[in-house]
């Protein structure tokens, strides 16, 4: 065969398959029929083709051959005969439709919220900017000391305040004193000797005073 | 008896004065000249009267043997011959029926001759035996034979289908049937 064949420089040697199986024209297979009757060669070989390929033909034709075609069932599905555990899985299998479907309605939930939280924000902002020409609420609500006023007028201005209310307060500064005693314990004896500034400081007013440290050294010496 | 002799030997002495010696040359090559002929003819029909006509022009002719050449190569002539008289035969038949059709009943109804080489058992085993021939094929190699043999593919539709050259299909199946010739001949003439 050309090419092929080991033992075989013939050159109509690349006809040997084509005239065992019958793929070669009429003319043509004339042709190799004349050269093959006189080439020694092209017949051996030609006859080991032969009696190689015979059984194989044999083996075809008498045990393949008699064997009945596979009768081949497409399994087409219908509504009744799906199992149970078949409409569990297509339940939860991917549908393009529903998957697309979910998309878009994820897709119009994210735009809604944006859309609210961007117009709350921009409530805030509107808000913001009404109150920002004025004063801040601390400092609208701090009432500047006047530097005329001196402590002590400061301070009876408070306790004059808070003489109106039924509850003794103390005055701004006591917020650094230890607790109110009781007024038994810190009120003094009235002694005439000293000074009364008012008859609403002898009765109710029970801060801090020089009076009362001069009384309290007193009574320890 | 002839077992042993070597092919030489038997066509020598039937062509002496012991024609049964050419009894083994038949047994021996029957099989294997049948395989020669269905080759060429494509028919089994046509190809068991080559046969027997192969092996009655050899015995006729053994005294003409030389051993020049293998009784093989001398086997194979003849059969090669004899298939494109046969050939050449019905070709001129089918010329003559096509001129006169009142022939056309000796054709279609030509009863296919029941060639039985050897017994049931023993085809059984020889195709049991070419069945692992061929499994033991590569499989590059055992592919384009069941594609050839088994699901009648051209070589054309063969090198379309693996995407291979036209030659490389052919040298494929050449290589093949040389190998399954090199298992096929290690087993006892009585299987092959």
């Amino acid at each position: 065969m050309k090419g092929l064949g080991t033992n075989n420089s013939c050159s109509h040697g690349g006809d040997m398959l084509a005239y065992l199986y019958s793929e070669m024209a009429g003319e043509e297979r004339e042709v190799f029929e004349v050269h093959l009757a006189d080439c020694g060669t092209c017949i051996d070989d030609f006859a080991e083709l032969s009696q190689s390929r015979y059984p194989v033909y044999e083996w075809k034709r008498t045990q393949f051959d008699p064997l009945p075609t596979p009768r081949v069932v497409i399994p087409f599905e219908t509504p009744g005969s799906i199992s149970l555990l078949d409409q569990i899985r297509r339940a939860f299998s991917f549908r393009p439709t529903l998957a697309f479907g979910g998309l878009g309605a994820a897709m119009i939930t994210v735009v809604i919220a944006g859309y609210l939280i961007l117009s709350s924000t921009s409530g805030d902002t509107e808000v913001a900017r009404e109150v920002e020409p004025s004063a801040s609420p601390t400092r609208a609500l701090v009432v500047p000391s006047t530097p005329s006023v001196d402590a002590t007028t400061q301070e009876r201005i408070e306790v004059a305040v808070r003489n109106e209310r039924p509850t003794v307060v103390r005055a701004s500064t006591s917020a650094k004193s230890p607790a109110p005693k009781p007024k038994s314990a810190r009120q003094p004896k009235r002694d005439d000797s000293i000074p009364v500034m008012s008859s609403i400081e002898e009765e109710d007013d029970d801060s801090l005073r020089l009076a009362d440290i001069f009384e309290e050294i007193g009574t320890s010496e | 008896m002839y077992k042993d002799l070597a092919d030489e030997q038997l066509v020598e002495l039937a062509a002496g004065d012991e024609p049964e010696a050419f009894g083994e040359i038949v047994r021996r090559w029957e099989r294997k000249i049948f395989a020669l002929c269905f080759g060429m003819l494509t028919r089994e029909d046509e190809a068991r009267d080559a046969a027997q006509e192969t092996f009655i022009a050899a015995y006729r002719n053994a005294a003409r043997f030389r051993g020049e050449a293998k009784v093989s190569s001398w086997l194979h002539r003849i059969a090669v011959n004899q298939c494109l008289t046969v050939k050449r035969r019905a070709k001129t038949r089918s010329e003559d029926f096509l001129d006169d059709e009142s022939s056309e009943s000796d054709r279609v109804f030509v009863a296919p001759l029941r060639y039985s080489p050897g017994s049931e058992a023993e085809q059984s085993e020889r195709l049991r035996v070419v069945r692992q021939a061929v499994g033991s094929l590569p499989v590059d190699l055992r592919q384009v034979v069941v594609m050839k043999e088994f699901e009648e593919m051209t070589f054309q539709e063969i090198s379309d289908t693996l995407e291979l050259p036209l030659s490389t299909v052919k040298s494929r199946l050449y290589t093949a049937l040389k190998q399954l010739k090199s298992k096929l001949d290690r087993l006892p003439v009585e299987v092959i």
